[in-house]
């Protein structure tokens, strides 16, 4: 019997020794690329943030985070519970969750920084004011401390990291946020000694429009704002929807075999046509494209999650009504031809390549272009196992075995025709660093947003000179949906410039003049492709209206 | 702090153990004890140490003049002083918001909301205090001289913040006299992971589960969802009290402490009597014995009693009506049985009878789930097939059956399967050896499961703090 009592007691103290010798490493970097986000670092104290908690709850997130073996834990529990569900009846189709899409983007401000990728690249600074990526250092320094409120949120929720499923990654780090790099001034904001014009004609110290906004305040989006972003809300223009006004379902996720989907519905497209008609009218004489995705509810969904107010095939019709100058690519029925292919990844809330190419397709159609052969224009690559972002928010979820135990490929088609990639760091135009290719094929690097391949994901600008004959420009303004869009462009445009609204012209963010841009470099085409929940955001639309109409 | 948190795992209690092995006398290890104590009940919210220390000491006062005038007026008086100050401190921050939100809905008044919050453990430790002034002015224990070892009594952090109620007597003598034996830490160690084990592996997850049913839009669910939300959501309030419990009782006998059992396997009860004889027993104790047997008990009024006592049971776990409707619903049931249910039971096979509590119990937490009146509406409408899509025991079947295998754990887990295996292993002639590796490795099993566990949910509240 003593035998027994030591031998446990023993066991229990060696056990506990291995506990505080695990809690007791700082990750190196100080990023998880399992969950794609940055890691709770020690939590600054003073007697104020340890009366009012704030200390205490950055103690317990630092640790927590810092654990030598987190990764290992997370999964180690998820096939804890993983034996606890049989699945052995499967609902035809079942709410899984509800999220806050705003709120999953908000959060992100922790898992946003620009640097140095890995490999010696530079990555593009986070854009969105959602992301707060800039707002995090002034001056190579972070300001907003980590275990701050949004950690403990997240935490609280249990929504903390996997949050790559919103359609709108808050133009993010796509090259690899784990840098911090010292040298980085990280804010995008300084004054520069970039010089060199790889990107082309856009560029020159002199630029007029990448003016560094040095005055501004750090932008973090508050869960309020974000929740008022969504187009579900009451907005500040008074008009909830012209479609749903069930919010609830509208911010669920449901499950239909081993597919999520995230239903949405037609919401203030009305808006979004108005103002793609008056940025129409500052632009004479320019062709303007309006595509706009639709998710994969809309045709795989049941009736329930995919007519009514979650009807998605009215959009283009509502955005064709509300705007003039404009012309609205039908890409919803095109889309719906070849439902029976995969157009929509499974576990990620986008479109996959062949999705963005079918829209391509009927893009070229309404300009008069000639599509590029799949098959003898691209090359094609793959990417597998691959679980997306929405398989992230879910993977606690009972059901998501269904996905992890039938993961899907991720395609990309790489054009074959020649180009050179410019990204710029922070946005910066003074900033450029080249990328050779226009899918970053670094999928370690690119964490639980692995879909952010397309185009190096939600780039703030990016510019493409092509070897494509006829000189023809465009200009592509963009939110994720447009990544994968992008690279279709290349056989048809000699040169292509892409803009994430959301990176620019928001408290501590450049400015920016999108109308210069278009004039100076005398651009013909400017393609506004967006999913249906983009085009409908308040941050999409604010974006556009400073971009063109400032 | 919370017994399931890294922060506690890997510093405190080894930092805490470490000092309490090398302080050379009982003394200094009391004097660790109380500093880790008001350490653990300060982390994350320091304000609230100062009201325990306060309290403490006016019930050391108090408790110790009722006991010098025990059974005199004077005597009497201190008692009441302290009665009148506990119950005053309780009001004020637990129910405080509670009582003004009801006045002004009553007399259509706008005094402000004090919006305090509720300090951590202030039920339990209220509740400690209380039996010592009482217990001192009955005579039934000495009167404390120590104002550290009263301190330690009121402060000990394995139950501090969410019990066992420990009633002074039952600790008088351990405060200042104590032997930790290798009994004491191997009962301390192997019930410790037992009640981590039960809290993360078990509670959280059927927490989770519970809350996939009962927290979205109820009139968008269907009845067997419902029900199966309240049967996870009953399933999480056992493992995670209990688990508590059992934590507390671990750390307790790892300091030499012997603790209080708190429940007792109560969904093998055969009647919602028997329930309230399993279930949190610390906290019937002291009302049966604090309350209802000095009202009169079963001599006098019996049913008013019941009554009192079981609105009051509701009201202390939680400033809100549907706290108090679930104790009255416990008193009519319980009222019921007294007058000719039990004797009617008695008649009933046992499965049966195990069957009528478990689902009176798990129907009860109902009330006690949704603090929103339409909620709790709402999800009554739709469990008896007046409201969602209708009542279909087919899609209850099949429902029930994805989630079986954790269902059956959960029910393993409830009864006592392990005295049962025991029993039976008792009968098989195992190895010493087998059984030692059994232990230790069904022990390291559960902790590092457990921590992966607390790694993998960074947030995780004990949902009895609320009370």
């Amino acid at each position: 019997m003593k035998i027994r009592q030591y031998t446990v007691i023993f066991s229990f103290i060696a056990l506990m020794a291995g506990i505080v010798l695990f809690s007791m490493f700082k990750d190196r970097d100080g990023f998880s690329s399992f969950e794609n986000r940055k890691l709770s670092g020690p939590p600054a104290i003073s007697l104020g943030s340890i009366f009012d908690g704030k200390f205490e709850d950055g103690y317990e997130s630092y640790l927590l985070d810092n654990f030598l073996l987190r990764d290992l834990s997370v999964q180690s529990y998820q096939a804890y519970t993983d034996m606890f569900f049989l699945d052995v009846f499967q609902k035809s189709e079942a709410v899984l969750m509800e999220v806050d899409v705003d709120n999953f983007v908000a959060a992100r401000d922790n898992s946003d920084e620009s640097g140095e990728t890995a490999d010696g690249g530079v990555s593009d600074g986070t854009g969105g004011p959602e992301t707060g990526g800039q707002s995090q250092k002034q001056q190579g320094t972070e300001t907003l401390r980590p275990g701050s409120d949004k950690d403990k949120a997240d935490q609280n929720t249990g929504k903390g990291s996997p949050d790559q499923g919103s359609m709108d990654q808050g133009s993010q780090d796509q090259g690899s946020p784990r840098t911090s790099s010292t040298s980085d001034t990280g804010n995008g904001m300084q004054p520069n000694s970039y010089s060199g014009n790889q990107g082309g004609g856009l560029l020159g110290a002199q630029s007029p429009y990448g003016q560094p906004n040095t005055g501004s305040q750090p932008a973090v989006m508050t869960a309020g704002e974000g929740a008022g972003a969504n187009g579900l809300e009451s907005d500040e223009e008074g008009s909830i929807s012209e479609g749903n006004s069930d919010a609830k379902l509208n911010n669920s996720l449901i499950i239909s075999g081993d597919r999520v989907m995230m239903p949405a519905g037609p919401n203030r497209l009305k808006a979004f046509g108005d103002l793609l008609t008056r940025i129409a009218e500052v632009l004479p004489g320019k062709n303007l494209y309006s595509i706009t995705g639709p998710t994969s509810a809309s045709f795989y969904a049941s009736a329930k999650y995919s007519t009514g107010a979650y009807d998605q095939s009215k959009a283009e019709g509502i955005i064709e009504a509300s705007s003039s100058g404009v012309k609205v690519v039908r890409v919803y029925d095109e889309l719906g031809a070849h439902r029976d292919e995969d157009i929509f990844f499974r576990s990620d809330v986008h479109w996959t390549a062949l999705g963005a190419y079918h829209a391509y397709t009927s893009f070229c159609r309404s300009a008069g272009l000639t599509p590029a052969s799949l098959e003898n224009d691209f090359t094609q690559g793959t990417y597998e196992p691959f679980l997306g972002g929405l398989y992230s928010q879910i993977y606690k979820q009972p059901q998501a075995a269904r996905l992890k135990n039938n993961p899907e490929k991720l395609e990309y088609f790489i054009p074959k025709t020649g180009y050179r990639l410019t990204l710029y760091k922070m946005g910066n135009l003074r900033a450029p660093y080249a990328a050779d290719s226009i899918i970053n094929t670094d999928f370690d690097s690119l964490g639980a947003y692995k879909y952010s391949c397309f185009a190096w994901g939600d780039q703030r600008i990016e510019s493409i000179t092509t070897d494509a004959p006829g000189g023809r420009s465009v200009l592509v303004v963009k939110d994720s949906y447009g990544s994968a869009f992008v690279p279709f462009l290349i056989p048809n445009y000699s040169k292509i410039y892409v803009i994430d609204p959301k990176g620019f012209n928001t408290d501590g963010a450049l400015d920016f003049d999108a109308k210069t841009l278009i004039r100076d470099e005398n651009i013909d085409d400017i393609i506004f492709c967006f999913s249906i929940y983009g085009s409908g955001r308040s941050i999409i639309q604010s974006g556009l209206e400073s971009l063109f109409l400032k | 702090m919370v017994f399931s948190s890294l922060v506690f795992l890997a510093r405190f209690l080894p930092i805490t153990v470490i000092l309490y092995v090398i302080a050379p006398n009982m003394k200094i290890k009391n004097l660790v004890l109380i500093a880790a104590s008001l350490f653990f009940y300060a982390w994350g919210e320091p304000v609230w140490v100062i009201l325990l220390i306060l309290s403490t000491f006016t019930d050391f006062i108090c408790g110790g003049l009722a006991g010098k005038y025990q059974n005199t007026k004077k005597g009497k008086a201190f008692l009441v002083i302290s009665l009148v100050l506990n119950l005053g401190i309780l009001a004020l921050f637990k129910y405080g918001s509670f009582f003004v939100g009801n006045i002004n809905w009553m007399l259509g008044l706008h005094i402000p909301d004090p919006g305090i919050s509720l300090p951590i453990g202030i039920s339990f430790y209220t509740m400690q205090t209380i039996t010592y002034t009482i217990d001192a002015y009955r005579g039934k224990v000495k009167v404390q001289k120590s104002f550290a070892d009263f301190l330690l009594f009121v402060s000990m952090f394995p139950q501090l913040v969410a019990g066992p109620i420990v009633r002074y007597e039952e600790i008088e003598t351990q405060l200042a006299e104590r032997k930790i034996t290798i009994d004491n830490i191997y009962t301390g160690v192997t019930r410790f992971v037992l009640g981590l084990a039960k809290k993360t592996l078990i509670a959280n997850y059927a927490g989770f589960l519970a809350a996939k049913f009962l927290d979205g839009d109820l009139l968008g669910q269907s009845s067997s969802e419902v029900w199966l939300g309240l049967l996870f959501y009953t399933f999480q309030i056992y493992f995670d009290f209990s688990g508590y419990s059992d934590m507390a009782i671990g750390l307790g006998s790892m300091f030499g402490f012997k603790f209080p059992e708190n429940f007792n396997h109560p969904y093998i009860s055969q009647s919602i009597t028997e329930f309230w004889r399993r279930w949190h027993m610390t906290l019937s104790g002291f009302f049966r014995d604090y309350v209802y047997i000095p009202m009169g008990g079963n001599r006098r009024h019996q049913y008013r009693n019941i009554l009192i006592v079981w609105m009051l049971t509701g009201f202390w776990h939680g400033a809100s009506w549907n706290f108090v409707i679930w104790g009255l619903y416990f008193a009519v049931i319980l009222a019921i049985e007294k007058k000719f249910m039990l004797k009617a039971l008695e008649k009933v096979p046992r499965a049966l009878r195990i069957a009528y509590s478990f689902l009176l119990v798990m129907f009860g937490f109902n009330f006690f789930y949704f603090v929103d009146p339409n909620r709790n509406l709402n999800a009554l409408r739709v469990m008896f097939g007046f409201a969602g899509s209708a009542f279909s025991p087919v899609d209850m079947l099949k429902l029930f059956a994805n989630y079986l295998p954790f269902i059956a754990v959960c029910v393993i887990c409830a009864i006592p399967a392990r005295s049962y295996l025991l029993e039976k292993a008792g009968n098989i002639k195992l190895p010493d050896w087998v059984r030692t590796a059994g232990v230790t490795v069904c022990m390291a099993a559960a902790l590092v499961l457990s921590t992966a566990s607390i790694v993998s949910n960074s947030y995780n509240p004990f949902i009895y703090f609320r009370f």
